[in-house]
């Protein structure tokens, strides 16, 4: 798989790296952007630094939703709520899950979309009946009412007077509630409702309702409210002020708070918490603690986005962590008062504080039964500095070195870089992975491993790309989180993954210079987060779409 | 409205996904004997590739030893074809290539959708084809075998009641809904929703038409299942005897996620695939027990994860011991579906083994290596009269310039056996054609 594919996503790089596999030199660096190739037009020319004027749209897309934003649709839709549990699992492309190419309809998602819609238009019709129905059935006109209005809010759009005319078959020899059923259920296995739409009108520009979808599931997972479809409805959503204040509105809200998370969640691949671990290695890494770990997580995120209005340092700096007693425990913390959760301070020999000390990422990024130095190290090249690194060449022997009580970790895996047949690719990763030994295998802190002291001393091979030959040494996760903090590389690093989990689709060479841009923006605006988040919105692409 | 599949639809739907793409080339062959109209395909994997020397067995066509790995499977041995010398070529490295190649043999759609949609334009079945797992999504950060296009996966279902509601459960019984209120009204959200969907495609014309196609042909099949009655009985009464249930408290993992169920999921899976195959709910069937890089502790098995046990260093190790006991827990499944196929009589007539080609694969060949060579491969059944099995076929140096043959060439047999002429199957590097001397 060459390394410039676009789709080879950093899931198979970690892969690549539980499997220990060892690679040699030649193929390990290619592209490090990950940008991939185009049809025929020529690229636009970015220079480096600058702001560039060449923004390219996008291709129109149908957007599959994703279970989660289907249930939280079907919430908001109908006020009932729903188990995905019978669609199928989303594929994962750059890590993120809402990729628009990779999702289809394939039929089993088209039986579970029926049986779904069956069973949530019942459970609506029942109980939920006089929030859907504004009218009196007896009044000629009711059916059209209802049609019209659910149509609006299902489809996210006005319906025509042809989709009103089809959905009110539905009625035809029903009992008025039973055409209520049957036309809610039509709609939830339609296209119109189980696909975003960023189709554009006849120049590619996305329609108000369109762009107030694209907003709605950004930055809140879920349909429209009633502001952003009044705002379609007038034609407020044109300008990029507009569209900017109104992003504003929805990052200010609560509920983009848990969307930000599930952003936070993705990129960091923290959704690896729930992995299976060897009880009898860790006896203390109860389901419990895993389900504080997430919620260390949420709360640290919601901190330094939305209480603090923080900047990209503020995610590796904090001199704090948010604990409750049994956490504070498992990390060998003194607690806060009681046992609520609470800001606990940590000082920087606890290797704690920002998000490599966040035990769901070390939990998420270690093997069953050990540390990984190797998961680590792909982990901070892959999603925290964007350097995909190719998968390795078959026919290298990929035996790792077994557990062995007399050795270190770091010891046993220091095989890598030693053997010039390995060091190719393994120089990027292990010294990086080794700096993240003072944590076992479930995140929790250690100083000593099989009796003998832990070495926490790592280097990261050329920062700020394969071509630049550099090492930067460090002790512990927090030195290498103030690297990567005021490293240019990392910096725009998060702006491109937001980017990937914004549009649906992993970047193109057609989209340097939008990318530039926001990394420009970025990097140029005090590294906010939330000017970061809001930024994608501002971009001239964010509404437009390519005209085939 | 009049509720009828329409082939031109269901052509416009494989085209989109690429089933007729170039790849595809009639190929006017003539078989001599057997019945491939009542073939049926399985495909089995099992994650993780092989310790060649403790898989491939050594001896003639029609004597030979099998080794540690294979020797559960000697009370079957009469029924299987072991494949030797086979390589993967091109496509991508590692467990994630070896996964995407190994039914695609680089192409973009996977043979098992393939023959399910190129065989259901005119079986008109209620399921093209089935993708079902053991596992297989859990921690899953490899991907699956099974393709719709390019990049698209179709993800098997691991829930096995859920699996057996889809095929054999509520489904209304065709045609003509009766008096069954919840079969009317499904039939009227269908009409409603079959209309929507011509609206759709009015609006979006050219754009994402591949996208909303497969959409549609997902959609037609819906329809079909829903209102056709199926071609044979199915004797479903004594599915899941033990009382497999899903526990609702059980948020993650799932119940059939649990490694304590691996087994009886699995089970379960093999048991509805065969129903499925017997009474005609499809043709086509895959089955992946977990998946690359697989996590799974297997009771029963080595005490190692099995991925972690593949990586085996020497071939005498603890390690090895351990992926050697792993792969003959699998080895031992694979009995039992091949024994459950031979005593499962097939609406076709005869036993479904007697009808059946089934597929055994894996995504490495020596998991130490990594490699994609001399792949742990085997077929099963004797197709409708179509294979000879009880055999070792060793195609080792058999290709041009003294290569292994391609595994390319066992997928263009496998759709030959199923009626479906095709002379390549995604790599052409070496050839095109099926596998000499397999049939």
């Amino acid at each position: 798989m060459a390394m410039e594919h676009t789709t080879s996503g950093p899931g198979r790089c970690l892969l690549v790296a539980l499997s220990l596999t060892l690679a040699a030199s030649a193929g390990c660096v290619g592209s490090i952007t990950g940008l991939g190739g185009g049809d025929d037009d020529a690229p636009p020319v970015v220079t480096p630094g600058q702001h560039c004027d060449d923004e390219r749209p996008a291709a129109r897309q149908l957007r599959l939703l994703t279970r989660r934003e289907y249930a939280a649709t079907i919430h908001d839709l109908l006020g009932v709520d729903v188990d995905t549990a019978s669609v199928p699992v989303e594929p994962r492309i750059k890590g993120f899950d809402d990729n628009a190419a990779a999702m289809v309809v394939t039929d089993r998602h088209m039986d579970a979309y029926l049986a779904l819609a069956e069973d949530v238009s019942e459970r609506a019709v029942t109980t939920q009946r006089a929030s859907l129905l504004h009218c009196d059935p007896n009044v000629a006109s009711c059916k059209r009412e209802f049609v019209t209005d659910l149509g609006l809010r299902a489809f996210r759009r006005p319906l025509s007077d042809d989709e009103i005319d089809g959905f009110l078959a539905a009625f035809q020899s029903a009992s008025f509630d039973d055409g209520m059923r049957v036309a809610t259920a039509a709609m939830l296995i339609s296209p119109n409702f189980l696909y975003r739409w960023e189709i554009g009108d006849d120049s590619g520009t996305l329609t108000p309702y369109e762009t107030a979808t694209t907003l709605s599931y950004l930055f809140w997972g879920t349909m429209p409210d009633p502001q952003l479809f009044d705002a379609a409805a007038a034609g407020e959503l044109s300008t990029p002020e507009q569209i900017t204040a109104q992003a504003r509105r929805l990052l200010a809200d609560p509920r983009a708070r848990a969307q930000v998370n599930e952003f936070a969640t993705q990129w960091l691949r923290t959704d690896g918490l729930t992995a299976n671990k060897d009880a009898a290695i860790y006896p203390s890494f109860t389901d419990a603690v895993r389900n504080d770990m997430a919620e260390e997580q949420r709360r640290f995120f919601e901190h330094v986005i939305f209480e603090k209005n923080g900047s990209f340092q503020d995610l590796f700096d904090a001199d704090y962590v948010y604990a409750n007693a049994e956490l504070a425990q498992f990390y060998g913390l003194q607690p806060g008062a009681g046992s609520d959760w609470a800001q606990v301070p940590v000082t920087p020999d606890s290797g704690r504080g920002g998000i490599l000390g966040l035990g769901a990422l070390l939990a998420s990024h270690a093997h069953s039964n050990e540390s990984s130095p190797i998961k680590r190290g792909v982990f901070v090249r892959a999603r925290l500095l964007c350097q995909d690194l190719a998968p390795p060449p078959p026919d290298v022997d990929a035996t790792p070195p077994g557990l062995d009580p007399t050795l270190t970790t770091r010891e046993r895996f220091a095989a890598h870089t030693e053997n010039p047949a390995c060091s190719g690719c393994h120089q990027y990763i292990d010294g990086v992975g080794f700096g993240f030994e003072g944590f076992d295998g479930v995140g929790a802190r250690r100083t000593v491993e099989n009796g003998l002291p832990v070495d926490m001393s790592g280097a990261v091979v050329s920062l700020e790309g394969f071509d630049k030959a550099t090492s930067d040494p460090f002790n512990d996760t927090r030195e290498l989180g103030q690297m990567l903090a005021t490293s240019p590389t990392a910096q725009s690093c998060l702006p491109l993954q937001y980017f990937r989990y914004a549009r649906g689709y992993a970047e193109t060479v057609y989209d340097a210079c939008t990318i530039n841009n926001l990394q420009l923006d970025f990097s140029q605006g005090n590294l906010s987060l939330q000017d970061m988040l809001i930024a994608v919105t501002a971009s001239p692409t964010f509404t437009r779409r390519k005209v085939q | 409205m009049t509720i009828k599949i329409s082939r031109r639809h269901l052509l416009a739907g494989a085209a989109a996904a690429g089933l007729l793409a170039p790849f595809v080339r009639p190929f006017g062959r003539v078989r001599a004997a057997g019945s491939p109209g009542k073939c049926k395909a399985m495909f089995v994997y099992v994650p993780d590739g092989c310790i060649p020397d403790k898989w491939h067995p050594n001896g003639s066509e029609q004597s030979f030893q099998l080794k540690p790995m294979t020797e559960p499977l000697a009370p079957i041995q009469q029924h299987l074809v072991f494949l030797k010398g086979l390589d993967m070529y091109a496509g991508g490295a590692t467990h994630e290539g070896g996964v995407r190649k190994v039914l695609t043999g680089t192409a973009p759609v996977s043979l098992d959708v393939f023959l399910g949609q190129t065989l259901n334009q005119t079986d008109l079945l209620p399921h093209a084809s089935l993708q079902l797992g053991v596992g297989t999504n859990f921690q899953n950060g490899s991907g699956g075998m099974s393709f719709i296009g390019t990049e698209q996966e179709v993800k098997p279902d691991d829930d096995p009641i859920n699996a057996f509601t889809r095929v054999f459960g509520n489904a209304p019984g065709g045609g003509n809904p009766g008096d069954d209120p919840v079969a009317r009204r499904r039939k009227s959200i269908l009409d409603v929703a079959s209309a929507d969907i011509t609206r759709a495609r009015g609006r979006l014309g050219s754009v994402e038409k591949e996208k909303l196609d497969v959409h549609l042909a997902s959609f037609q099949n819906l329809e079909r299942r829903a209102t056709t009655p199926p071609p044979a009985a199915c004797a479903t009464g004594t599915f899941n005897s033990r009382g497999y249930a899903n526990s609702p408290t059980d948020y993650y993992p799932k119940t059939w996620e649990k490694e304590e169920n691996f087994q009886a999921v699995g089970e379960l899976q093999m048991d509805i695939a065969a129903l499925a195959l017997s009474c005609k709910m499809t043709r086509v069937v895959s089955l992946m027990w977990s998946h690359p890089v697989s996590p799974t502790h297997i009771v029963g098995g080595g005490a190692i994860a099995n991925h972690d046990s593949s990586h085996y260093g020497a071939p005498d190790s603890a390690t090895a011991i351990a992926f050697v006991q792993n792969k003959r827990w699998f080895m031992d499944r694979f009995v039992y579906l091949i024994q459950k196929l031979g005593a499962t009589p097939d609406s076709d007539g005869g036993m479904l083994l007697d009808n059946t080609v089934v597929f055994l694969c894996s995504e490495l060949g020596d998991s130490n290596n990594h490699d994609h060579k001399n792949m742990p491969f085997l077929l099963a059944g004797q197709a409708a009269g179509q294979l000879r099995t009880g055999r070792l076929l060793d195609s080792s140096g058999q290709a041009q310039g003294g290569q292994n043959q391609p595994h390319s060439k066992l997928l263009v047999s496998i759709a030959n056996l199923m009626g479906v002429n095709v002379n390549e199957y995604g790599f052409t590097g070496l050839g095109t054609g099926g596998l000499p001397n397999l049939v």
